[in-house]
């Protein structure tokens, strides 16, 4: 075990887990919002429900927008290394 | 002269293993969006090509860490130097496409790694390999990867569908493979920039080893352009085997598992970059599309096909090596001079056009028995 903490960086390696869980999970949930949104939009609006599908609307614009942003973040963070 | 021809012969075959990475490597980019329709095979394949091309001018920083990190320079840098980066990138060329021939995604990157510490090894002994960096930086992560993103697919998948349930599966299919399309692209940047940089390095070691550059050098613009190239025009190529075995036969995917394990890989891969643990490509996106099945049900994944990969990406490292070692021991047959790598490569060649020219008879048998005629 001893060997182990010494050869790896602890550190690095838990920095890494953690970034991993917490961008795959927020990726997905945005841009899952995204396509909930999207697609509650164009229901709602079927349904004559203009207040439900300005919301659902915002919803889904919101969650392109994260997502678009964590793309561009994560060529950010490419270029930047 | 003599060892000039070496160095020539030392930067073709860095750029042929280059090739090999790139239609190697393609499965893992671009299956997942080609097996769920989120994109035409040659666009997919398109697409990751330019994006693996720009991928490999985006950072400059050499990717000295095979020759550093896990062999010691200095054990190494004697008259036969060349013939051991030589030896090394045969061996890694050979499990290549003995992976390849099977329809196996493995590591290029363990590949490289295993092929040069078998021939170093060959050449020094033990002295030669620097236990730490190849068990901290190659080892755990080569265990990390793939269980990481499992994982993390796993979860994200399960948190997707807990969002999207109940929706018109019509527009949410369109939606995730529109998705794909921008993670594939991630992945593909991401590859280009960690692969191609491999490539340059051990050019750029070569060329220093050589004294063609003086010690500390960055890799010249030329080694950048034709490492960028080589990778680009092998992932243009497409490894069809092998993203036959990642997009469909592993599990039946719909365009959210694409999504989740495409996703899910780009954020392991950029995190992993970016805390600076070296994680592979391969068993990061394989990982991942294992576990966004298993998300949906444990028999969703043919264990058999995840059990043919896992066995492959073990025997990655000591095939290579042991391939390394032997390749090398047979130029020393020759001297320090070129004799060895001439023939060797003369053989390699012969070997290989044999092999491709094998498996498209074979494949063509299958596309005619599957045909009915």
């Amino acid at each position: 075990m001893e060997l182990l903490t010494t050869v790896v960086n602890t550190k690095e390696l838990l920095d890494t887990i953690a970034a991993a869980f917490v961008a795959s999970l927020t990726v997905a949930f945005v841009s899952s919002l995204g396509i909930w949104g999207g697609t509650k939009y164009v229901d709602f609006s079927q349904e004559g429900r203009g207040v439900s599908a300005a919301l659902a609307l915002g919803v889904g614009i919101f969650g392109l927008m994260a997502t678009l942003a964590i793309i561009v973040l994560g060529i950010y963070l490419m270029v930047a290394k | 002269m003599d060892l000039h021809l070496i160095l020539v012969i030392v930067v073709v075959s860095a750029l042929a293993f280059d090739f090999t990475n790139g239609f190697h490597d393609t499965a893992n980019v671009v299956a997942t969006s080609i097996s769920t329709g989120a994109a035409s095979p040659k666009a997919a394949i398109a697409f990751a090509a330019i994006l693996n091309f720009v991928g490999a001018f985006i950072s400059i920083e050499v990717a000295a860490t095979i020759a550093s990190d896990v062999v010691d320079q200095g054990a190494i840098s004697g008259p036969g130097s060349l013939n051991v980066v030589f030896a090394g990138l045969v061996g890694a060329i050979t499990w290549n496409l003995i992976t390849w021939y099977f329809g196996l995604p493995s590591s290029s990157s363990h590949a490289l790694i295993g092929g040069i510490v078998g021939a170093a090894l060959a050449d020094s002994g033990t002295q030669a390999i620097e236990t730490a960096g190849l068990v901290g930086k190659v080892l755990i992560p080569a265990v990390v990867a793939p269980i990481l993103a499992f994982i993390v697919a796993a979860l994200a998948i399960g948190l997707s569908y807990r969002v999207v349930a109940r929706l018109r599966p019509g527009p949410v299919n369109r939606g995730y493979r529109l998705g794909q399309i921008a993670s594939g692209g991630l992945l593909a940047l991401a590859h280009g920039t960690n692969d191609a940089q491999k490539t340059m390095g051990v050019i750029t070691l070569a060329l220093i080893a050589d004294g063609v550059l003086p010690t500390g050098s960055d890799p010249p613009f030329w080694v950048i352009v034709t490492s960028a190239t080589a990778i680009a025009l092998g992932t243009y190529s497409g490894g069809w085997r092998i993203i036959k075995t990642t997009g469909m036969r592993i599990i039946k995917m719909d365009p959210a598992q694409g999504f989740s394990s495409q996703g899910a890989g780009a954020a392991v891969i950029m995190a992993s970059s970016h805390f600076g643990f070296p994680l592979s490509t391969t068993h990061v996106i394989n990982g991942g599309v294992m576990g966004s099945g298993v998300a949906k049900r444990v028999s969703a994944v043919r264990w058999g096909v995840a059990g043919n990969i896992v066995t492959a990406w073990v025997l990655t490292l000591p095939a290579a090596a042991l391939i390394g070692a032997a390749t090398f021991g047979v130029t020393q047959l020759f001297g320090n001079g070129a004799v060895g790598p001439v023939i060797i490569s003369a053989i390699a060649i012969v070997l290989i056009v044999i092999a491709f020219i094998r498996r498209s008879r074979q494949t063509e048998v299958v596309d005619v028995q599957a045909e009915g005629v």
